[in-house]
């Protein structure tokens, strides 16, 4: 296994800096800078900027700079923690980015649970009981989640929330402790608000989930072995959990590394919604008004926890079912 | 009796050596940046990995593995000495990093109440030392899991009777 960690966490390292070319490239793809946008807009409004200043602000921010060496400095700066500079904001992209990265953090890893703690025991009793009119309620609520717009069912359970309990519209924590810093009152503030945009944001992956899953353990319970050791008395419960479930469960598990980049890319329409202090917004802001170092960063965070959340599914797999494929081939 | 040893090849080691200078060498370029202290503790978690990848390499090279009648034998650099006769589990795991499963490498754990001996596909003579442990395993009727039967069925030996198999 140490063999396999080894491997697997040095292609990380190329993966996540062939990414980081990527996002620094796309950034720069648009033409003009920052400081170009921002003086079209002055002029658009019949103001005007000095250009000592202008070429003062292109040389403070290393706009002068060619791309690569722009490049060098940001990865370097990535390094030990500094993120670069925020030209909207004027400060460093660490400090405007305060908790969103965390709430970010957040929001995605109890959407990721959601989805499980859902899927799996509905995912079951479909495949165990299908046809059933449970399997068949079960499904239509499942096409229906897929089916929905996240933003819609976000604007549907904000109204249902605020209209039958009362509850605050929008946002991940009571407006007292938004600019307060961490105690335990904010956690359970955010506790008690992390419901509904899990829910939003989770609801297609769950109804995604509950299919592969279902169909995946329908086909295991209809193959031979399963038949024989029904045959030889084994009870169902200790059946399914020996051996149908473990191997359904592989697409499953391999699944987590591709829902992350779905839940935060999900997620961004879904902030602004619920008006959540998370990185969609800002991510949003941050390209439209190419503030590079700001959305360089937020996508290379993105980048940084979906290739993550990869690696930590393989290792589950590897771990689940270290088994050779036929026609795989064995390297010596 | 016939007594055969086998050991790592320097050729099929380098690619592992490689890694682990790397892989060390990137941790402590990492590390000299003075990251903040999450990212310092994660690399550093991940110079002990391949520093100890390093050293099992090394130790690797220096093994020699005999093999008879009556027992699998680890010579060098450590004595581990694992007698059919007392062999109590077997767990033949594939691994591989790609995502069509294809140019991967197993991993052979063998258990007994003297010791473990684990032992990697790139061993030159794999293929025989896997016959020799599952005709072990088929005369002890050790009770081994599907993922091992399937991985030993690949190789082409046979670990158990039919109702063994998945």
């Amino acid at each position: 296994m140490i063999s396999y960690l080894v491997r697997r966490i040095l292609i990380m390292i190329p993966t996540l800096l062939v990414i980081s070319v990527i996002i620094f490239t796309i950034i720069q793809l648009p033409p003009g800078d920052y400081l170009s946008t921002m003086v079209a807009e002055l002029q658009a409004r019949g103001e005007s900027i000095d250009q000592g200043r202008l070429h003062f602000l292109r040389e403070t921010y290393g706009l002068d700079q060619s791309p690569v060496e722009r490049y060098g400095h940001w990865i370097a700066g990535l390094a030990h923690g500094d993120f670069g500079w925020s030209f909207e904001y004027g400060m460093p992209v660490r400090d405007v980015v305060g908790d969103r990265l965390l709430l970010t953090v957040i929001v995605s890893g109890a959407t990721v649970l959601f989805i499980w703690l859902v899927s799996f025991p509905i995912a079951i009793y479909s495949a165990t009981h299908p046809y059933s009119w449970g399997d068949y309620t079960l499904t239509l609520i499942g096409f229906l989640g897929l089916a929905t717009p996240s933003f819609l069912f976000a604007l549907v359970l904000l109204y249902l929330a605020n209209v039958l309990f009362g509850l605050p519209i929008g946002g991940l924590m009571a407006p007292a402790y938004q600019d307060a810093p961490w105690s335990w009152g904010k956690v359970l503030s955010i506790l008690s608000h992390l419901w509904l945009p899990v829910i939003v944001i989770g609801s297609s992956g769950t109804a995604g989930m509950i299919r592969r899953l279902r169909a995946n353990l329908m086909d295991e319970l209809n193959k031979q072995y399963v038949v024989t050791a029904r045959a030889k008395g084994l009870s169902p419960t200790r059946l399914l959990i020996k051996y149908p479930l473990r191997l359904a469960l592989n697409p499953f598990i391999a699944d987590i590394g591709a829902i992350l980049p779905q839940i935060i890319s999900g997620a961004a329409v879904v902030s602004i919604v619920l008006s959540l202090p998370t990185e969609g917004p800002m991510l949003l802001d941050a390209l439209r008004s190419q503030d590079m170092y700001l959305a360089g960063s937020f996508l290379m965070f993105m980048a940084v926890l979906t290739v993550v959340g990869v690696f930590l599914s393989d290792i589950a797999l590897a771990l689940l079912d270290p088994r050779i494929r036929l026609g795989g081939g064995v390297r010596r | 009796m016939t007594t055969a040893q086998y050991r790592y090849a320097a050729r099929t080691l380098l690619g592992d050596a490689l890694r682990s200078a790397f892989g060390a060498g990137a941790c402590v370029l990492l590390l000299s940046q003075s990251p903040p202290p999450v990212v310092a503790g994660i690399t550093g978690a991940f110079l002990v990995l391949f520093a100890w990848f390093g050293v099992r390499t090394a130790i690797r090279r220096l093994m020699i593995i005999e093999i008879d009648d009556r027992a699998i034998r680890c010579c060098a650099p450590y004595q581990t000495t694992i007698a059919w006769d007392d062999l109590t589990g077997v767990k033949l795991r594939y691994y591989s990093t790609r995502r069509d499963r294809r140019a991967g490498w197993m991993e052979l754990l063998l258990t007994s109440s003297s010791g473990k001996l684990r032992l990697e596909s790139t061993l030159t003579g794999f293929d025989r030392i896997a016959q020799a442990v599952a005709a072990a395993v088929r005369h002890r009727q050790i009770v081994a899991d599907d993922g091992t039967i399937t991985n030993f069925l690949a190789l082409g030996c046979d670990p158990g009777p039919d109702g063994q198999r998945p």
